[in-house]
């Protein structure tokens, strides 16, 4: 009698225990196949190999306009970072063969830049990584649909192929990762446009072209477009570089200028036209300053920077009753990762308050992963982000921004150090190097609370100090780290280095109350460093060393 | 059907009596051989194995058709790789991938070389993702030997002429010996 019960009781527990256990198809599924969705699919397939969950990722990309699509990897892979830096690097090596006469190099006249042989070898190496991405998953043991999801009901998505074969399946978690796509000004002629979505498979060189916008995406795109040969033009509205320091945008743009990108401002367009009987592609288009003066131009292929939309208008958010900015920029709010519905997580381009990078999105999704699969808590940190724009002179910028500092901390209570200065490499070949420049924003604790540089390989000398910001750095700490000479990161630490007979190094600035407006111009006019003598510049330096 | 017909045909034939005297499959009429699939493509959709898109009946006798290398998809991959009468070589291989690209030419001239005793397919890993996966490819490239509808060897990367003669070797004396 006892043993029946006891039985009866264990066979209870074992029903009550698969109850709480779920019947749905998935663990957890994701809907977008980039950099954050990719990374917490394979991090949590990792975490649980011995006891595996059902993990499934949806990619699905819908062609753009023009035609282009792309394989598996979202944004980052195919039509952003990584074609972006090849493409960037190809302008770069065509700086050095022009360098290379001043370095003793006899290259025989080069021809000029064969832009099939760049696209198909960069879409070879996306499309490698693509596959690889394919088998990454597999051998993870996540199931791949390349479907379109759309939520029918808060744990049902309907998941659609190009074929338009449809199947719902059921999940007990979701991830929306489907991150953003960019954005066309709504103006008559728009679908002779193409955005950064076709620009890296392009299969005929651009020619003369026009980029509209003022983003990081438009000035990279212009920078590398002219570096391969391409007479490029920059339109913008109003700033460059929204959001980041505008004293560095305004270099930036000063050295592409220099360089030879022309730059239309304060200009909207407000037509393009497809010019028949044109050997090539031709567009007319027609734009209208803020003073009222309209004007045409026409170009061989104009390309929309103008912003990016997050993708969440299409999978059917409403029915899961998922909350978003549907009137605004259609992100998704969230609080560490979770969206108002419970089992329902979002991360990457597609949140709100959140930094569109790569590594900010992958690390977001690891530490998710290890939350919901891992039993661990810890939570992202979106503050002291590096990031790089990849103009033809790279910017990167780690923290605050001078303005940022100003009003967060007050401007009282920050010094900011700077320093123009001349790569070493530049030398030689006589390359301008007048926007070549870098600023360290320090708080009241002798804190690093933003660096900013603009020079060559930015990107590279940026992560170590990042790495030193997040440690807590102090300008302490720069100043009494021995410097490696000769570099451009060296710039960052010691003051006392003189090259050439100039002088290179921080001069310690205290910004005064009278100084308005643009601080730095009237810095560059007081304490410029080109044509003093060092002597007094060291005077300068000791004298100022005391904080006020 | 005129297949199961044209292979009971094929069956009281010569073909067999060769097999059947163990004759080493080097006097197998290799042109008989190619017009048993010819003929058997004819009743699969043969534009569709033969063609890719664009090609019409004209382009058909392309050089990889001429030199006896088989396209395999989805569709016929029964028919080429499993019921494939000497050992097959199946190189999975990509548009992108530059050692693919290498190792091709290399593999066709040995296999060419063996006049119809071992014999040599391709497959695009991107236009075939279930065969890729099925047969747990993981980079490119990669090539199978199947023999009686099973891998029985395989090697991954362009190796030099000397493997890759040697690996040939190999499977066609593993051929020769099951014939």
């Amino acid at each position: 009698m006892q043993a029946t019960l006891r039985t009866v009781l264990k066979l209870q527990t074992r029903q009550n225990f698969r109850r709480f256990q779920h019947s749905y198809d998935y663990d957890l599924i994701v809907i977008g196949g980039g950099s954050g969705g990719l990374a917490t699919a394979q991090e949590a397939a990792r975490l649980t190999e011995k006891n595996p969950k059902k993990i499934a990722v949806l990619d699905f990309v819908k062609p753009t306009p023009s035609g282009s699509t792309w394989g598996l990897g979202g944004t980052c892979v195919n039509v952003g970072c990584i074609p972006k830096k090849l493409m960037h690097q190809a302008s770069i090596v065509g700086k050095t063969v022009e360098d290379s006469e001043s370095y003793g190099w006899n290259i025989a006249q080069a021809g000029p830049h064969d832009w099939k042989k760049l696209v198909e070898n960069v879409q070879n190496h996306v499309k490698s990584l693509n596959f690889g991405y394919r088998t990454a998953l597999r051998s993870s043991r996540v199931d791949y649909l390349n479907m379109h999801g759309r939520f029918t009901d808060e744990h049902t998505i309907e998941a659609v192929d190009r074929l338009n074969n449809a199947r719902l399946i059921t999940s007990d978690k979701f991830l929306i990762a489907v991150g953003g796509r960019p954005k066309m000004l709504d103006i008559p002629g728009k679908e002779y446009c193409i955005t950064s979505d076709d620009i890296f498979n392009l299969r005929k060189p651009p020619g003369k072209t026009l980029v509209i916008g003022a983003s990081y995406v438009a000035l990279e795109c212009a920078g590398f477009l002219h570096g391969l040969g391409s007479d490029t033009t920059v339109m913008s509205r109003s700033i460059f570089l929204r959001g980041f320091d505008q004293q560095m945008a305004q270099l930036v743009v000063d050295h592409m200028q220099g360089e030879g990108v022309r730059f239309i401002r304060d200009s909207t367009p407000i037509a393009v036209e497809k010019l028949e009987h044109a050997k090539e592609n031709a567009f007319r288009v027609t734009h209208k300053h803020t003073n009222g003066r309209v004007t045409s131009e026409d170009y061989n292929t104009v390309l929309m920077a103008v912003g990016r939309q997050a993708q969440t208008s299409s999978i059917g958010l409403d029915s899961a009753g998922v909350k978003f900015n549907i009137d605004t920029d259609g992100k998704i709010p969230v609080v560490e990762e979770s969206t108002n519905v419970p089992h329902i997580y979002a991360l990457g381009d597609v949140i709100t308050g959140n930094t569109e990078l790569t590594p900010v999105a992958i690390r977001a999704g690891r530490l998710l992963a290890r939350r919901l699969f891992g039993g661990k808590t810890e939570m992202m940190d979106y503050t002291t982000v590096p990031t790089t724009v990849f103009t033809p002179l790279e910017y990167s910028a780690c923290g605050m921004t001078e303005e940022e500092a100003t009003n967060v901390l007050g401007r009282d209570n920050i010094e900011v150090y700077h320093t123009y200065f001349t790569p070493l490499e530049w030398t030689l070949p006589h390359r301008n190097s007048d926007q070549c420049y870098m600023k360290c924003i320090v708080g009241r604790d002798d804190k690093i609370v933003g660096l900013h540089i603009l020079g060559p390989n930015s990107g590279e000398i940026m992560q170590g100090f990042a790495v030193a910001m997040k440690a807590g750095a102090t300008m302490e700490h720069l100043r009494g780290t021995v410097s490696i000479h000769p570099t451009v990161a060296e710039g960052d630490e010691c003051p006392w280095w003189r090259t050439e007979g100039r002088a290179e190094g921080w001069i310690h600035v205290r910004r005064d109350a009278e100084v308005s407006g643009r601080p730095w111009a009237a810095l560059r006019d007081r304490d410029d460093t080109r044509g003093i003598a060092v002597d007094d510049v060291m005077h300068r330096n000791l004298s100022r060393r005391c904080m006020h | 059907m005129l297949r199961h017909s044209v292979r009971d045909a094929i069956k009281t034939s010569q073909f067999k009596s060769c097999k059947a005297n163990n004759v080493a499959t080097k006097t197998l009429q290799p042109s008989l051989n190619l017009n048993l699939t010819r003929l058997n493509a004819r009743q699969t959709n043969f534009s569709r194995r033969y063609t890719t898109t664009g090609e019409t009946a004209a382009t058909k006798a392309s050089p990889t058709q001429q030199e006896g290398v088989f396209k395999v998809d989805e569709t016929n991959w029964v028919e080429i790789v499993e019921h494939a009468k000497t050992p097959i070589l199946v190189d999975f291989k990509a548009e992108w991938c530059g050692p693919c690209k290498v190792l091709g030419p290399r593999l066709q001239k040995l296999v060419a070389e063996r006049q119809g005793s071992i014999q040599l397919a391709v497959v695009d890993i991107d236009e075939n993702p279930r065969l890729t996966d099925k047969y747990n490819v993981t980079a490119v490239p990669t090539v199978h030997a199947f023999h009686h509808g099973a891998v029985v060897d395989s090697f991954m990367g362009a190796l030099n002429e000397d493997a890759l003669k040697e690996f040939v070797d190999k499977i066609q004396n593993h051929g020769n010996k099951q014939a």
